[in-house]
């Protein structure tokens, strides 16, 4: 009777343990539509590398990514001290080994921010100017304390030591991969891009660039264990392709599928769509220093002629966002729908048109044909939405970046979030020194970088919000750029597997950690 | 013969050179990498030093003698995108591609000589009527568009074969496909024209005559004959083949040197184009050379024009 009994709930067990699944698969296969060509998390600032690197490596900060606001948590730093307004100290995390073995100390945390704030290397230095140009100095305290050092007051202390350029990365290895094994030549970054080596969940076991991605766990890892073996990242370019072999079972997971192909997916009883309104905005910019756009009348008779919830929903079927302001729900404290920076009003746009004495001349507006998902047919949208309030436009379709030249009228673009603040998506485009300035199409005025100093580096919140607030109204006023939408991301995967992107990464991030996802065996 | 030789060998380095100039020179006019590799812009003194970096910052004549040199010292550079050799970028790609080419050249032969030698044999009657059209089918059908249908059918349908990748025997079966169909549909034409004519050549008759076997006089003498013309024409087709794979490469995610090249092209990665337009040329030009080759040996009169 007893043993009965037993046999019964012990069927009973095993029968619910594989109903619900809790055995859980050891493999993920995933398809992505582009292989990163190489792997650096320091030098790399695209959407391509970007979905790679959070599995394998680790910032000082860490942040807690199922919410959007920043919650900063425990990552290679312990704890952290801001101990004046231009420095942080900060406790490294004892015991951490990398994936090649070496232990981890304070001396790969200074080498890994110094190669890029000191950096003698080109690509590094690209990124010291866009991400890092307040920090002058890293250095040992002691064996459990790095001091970072700031030009001017950082109020974004956490926020700059929690980005990808910010990982850490192994000294002893990288100096070693070529040449004098004491000196971190040029040639050793090359080397390590190809072979890159972190001390995240996942350790990077092969790597064909364009190619292949193949992570496996790393036992050695100082936090909670990764839930797969072993994940494979294969490239499918090919949209066809993806959704063939996701319906073939040959992959779990696949990436970057445009809202009107999610109906195959969607339909079918084995698979399921998982997305998020990207922290990034398409935009189209304007070049104020064409002296035919120069008038900001113009400019703004632009963008109210934009109708830019149509173009959602007839683009995104609703599920992109379009934005009141250029703000994102990730600046927590920061973020302000509130602000009436972009509107939509073709009879204002009509009476500015008047005033700004626009005699009919052709507009020309540059787009790539397929590099923005329905950047071509918002612009020939774009192009009707204009038509309509009376303005000429010039489609040209090109294949190359055009926003340094001088001749250059309106284009689209995205502005992604690279980090969470406002200077870390706007700033990073239209800053005085930004992107925009640089390549000559945007100029800030005086008191636009008066106000900007101020909203940058105050380290009272209050008064960098208003000080944003401020900036936009310039933007309003003087546009130079007018944010359409959100992009909706979408993936299509089994529905046994449970993970979704999440509001805490930067666009694009797989984030394949523990907590983050499974995939049920069956 | 070695002075049609010498004549062959420096009309190849000729035709090289010009090649590579050409590719050398219109992939620079139309573009920079880095509007290509940093598509979402960068800053100015970024993009100069990076610019720099990659040495292209120098002259383009001073670009074209610096090429020219290192090529000739054997170093190929390193490509822009993936900064590795490019020589390793390509061998790695190459054997995917190349046994792509030969799976293709197999089922080419294969199926096209047999199917051409009984259309010839059935001709005016149904069998060689239904031959005839499906070569016209195969003939016709663009190899993209025949890739989609059988990644329809047999992965998104059925989930016979799989559809990305090249890691099993059967991850060649739709890509081998896609490709042949056009050459077998081109080879059954062939070889049942050639063919055709053989039959009707006196020695047939003779052949006949002395009682042979149909079975004997068909593949013996027949096929013989008739194969001349067709390996000419395979040999051209193998350039086409080259070609042909770009867009089928893409299809199931075959990670070759068509799909290689095609992205250096649109991301301007020159050192990655110029060895690839190098080899490719190169690869051509030594079929032509090997078939040229041949003529002289077979026919007298090839040798003497060539002189």
């Amino acid at each position: 009777m007893l043993k009965t009994l037993l046999k019964t709930a012990l069927t009973a067990a095993l029968a619910t343990t594989a109903l619900t699944g809790l055995a859980a698969a050891q493999e993920l296969k995933v398809g992505v539509q582009n292989m990163a060509p190489w792997l650096d998390p320091g030098r790399d600032f695209s959407n391509v590398g970007s979905q790679f690197y959070f599995n394998a490596f680790d910032p000082l900060i860490g942040k807690d990514a199922s919410r959007a606001e920043s919650v900063w948590q425990p990552g290679i730093a312990t704890s952290w001290k801001q101990v004046s307004p231009t420095q942080i100290e900060l406790k490294i995390r004892q015991g951490v080994t990398f994936h090649n073995g070496d232990p981890m100390t304070v001396e790969d945390v200074v080498f890994s921010f110094d190669r890029i704030i000191n950096s003698t290397f080109p690509p590094y230095t690209v990124r010291k100017r866009d991400t890092l140009p307040n920090m002058a100095k890293v250095e040992a305290v002691d064996a459990e304390t790095v001091r970072i050092t700031a030009t001017k007051p950082e109020p974004l202390f956490e926020t700059l030591l929690n980005v990808q350029q910010g990982m850490i990365v192994p000294k002893k290895y990288v100096m070693a991969l070529t040449g004098d094994p004491n000196v971190a030549e040029p040639s050793d970054f090359e080397a390590f891009a190809l072979k890159p080596v972190g001390t995240g969940p996942y350790k990077i076991t092969e790597f064909v660039p364009n190619q292949k991605l193949v992570y496996e766990r790393f036992d050695g890892f100082w936090g909670e264990k990764a839930p797969f073996q072993k994940v494979t990242v294969q490239r499918i370019p090919e949209l066809s392709g993806r959704l063939t072999a996701l319906k073939n079972a040959e992959v779990d997971l696949i990436t970057n599928i445009p809202p009107d192909q999610l109906d195959p997916i969607a339909s079918d009883a084995k698979l399921k769509v998982e997305g998020m309104q990207t922290p990034l905005f398409h935009v189209v910019i304007f070049n104020t220093q064409n002296p035919k756009m120069a008038n900001p009348k113009l400019r703004q008779a632009l963008s109210y002629a934009i109708d830019r919830k149509t173009l959602n929903e007839a683009l995104w079927f609703g599920k992109a966002k379009v934005p009141s302001s250029h703000t994102f729900a990730q600046f927590g404290p920061l973020y302000m729908p509130e602000l009436d920076t972009f509107e939509y009003d073709p009879a204002k746009a009509k009476a500015l048109l008047k005033e700004a004495g626009y005699d009919g001349f052709p507009i020309r507006f540059d787009t790539q044909a397929a590099y923005y998902t329905n950047g071509l047919l918002a612009a020939q949208a774009i192009q009707e939405m204009w038509g309509a309030v009376g303005v000429k436009t010039q489609l040209n379709v090109t294949e190359q970046w055009t926003g340094s030249e001088p001749s250059m009228m309106a284009r689209n673009w995205s502005n992604p979030m690279y980090f969470p603040d406002p200077a870390g998506s706007f700033g990073i485009m239209w800053a005085p020194t930004g992107n925009s300035a640089s390549e000559g199409r945007f100029k800030a005025d005086e008191a636009y970088s008066a106000l900007w100093e101020k909203f940058r580096y105050s380290t009272d919140l209050a008064e960098r919000k208003q000080a944003y607030a401020g900036l936009m109204q310039m933007i309003k006023n003087d546009p130079p750029v007018l944010p359409l939408y959100q992009p909706y991301e979408s993936y299509g995967m089994k529905r046994s597997l449970a993970w979704r992107p999440l509001p805490g990464h930067i666009p694009y991030v797989l984030d394949f950690r523990a907590g983050r996802v499974t995939l049920a065996a069956r | 013969m070695l002075e049609f030789l010498t004549g062959r060998v420096l009309r190849m380095a000729i035709t090289l050179w010009a090649i590579v100039s050409v590719v050398f020179l219109a992939t620079r006019l139309t573009g920079n990498p880095i509007d290509f590799l940093m598509p979402e812009g960068l800053d100015a003194a970024s993009r100069r030093e990076m610019i720099a970096y990659w040495g292209l910052d120098r002259t383009v004549i001073e670009q074209y003698w610096l090429f020219w040199r290192s090529l000739l010292s054997g170093d190929f550079g390193l490509g822009l995108m993936e900064r590795r050799p490019v020589a390793t970028i390509f061998t790695e790609r190459l054997w995917q591609s190349a046994s792509l080419l030969v799976a293709t050249l197999a089922l080419t032969i294969g199926v096209g000589v047999p199917a051409g030698i009984l259309a010839a044999i059935w001709r005016g009657r149904p069998g060689g009527s239904g031959v005839l059209f499906a070569a016209f089918l195969g003939y016709a059908i663009p190899n993209f568009v025949l890739a989609i249908l059988l990644l329809l059918v047999f992965s998104y349908t059925l989930h016979w074969l799989p559809s990305a990748g090249s890691g099993t025997l059967l991850h060649y079966v739709m890509p081998t496909i896609a490709l042949s169909a056009y050459f077998v549909a081109a080879l059954v034409r062939y070889t049942r024209n050639a063919m055709l004519d053989v039959l009707s050549e006196d020695y047939m008759r003779t052949a006949r005559a002395k009682g042979l076997s149909e079975r004997a006089i068909i593949l013996e003498h027949g096929l013989r004959n008739a194969l001349i013309p067709v390996i000419t024409v395979l040999g051209l087709q193998i350039t086409t083949l080259v070609s042909g794979a770009v867009v089928v490469e893409t299809v199931f995610a075959w990670n070759g040197v068509g799909d290689l090249l095609v992205g250096a092209t649109i991301k301007r990665d020159y050192p990655v184009l110029q060895f690839g337009v190098l080899v490719v040329a190169s690869a051509v030009i030594l079929v032509n050379l090997l078939v040229d080759l041949t003529y002289a040996l077979v026919d007298p009169r090839v040798r003497l024009a060539g002189a």
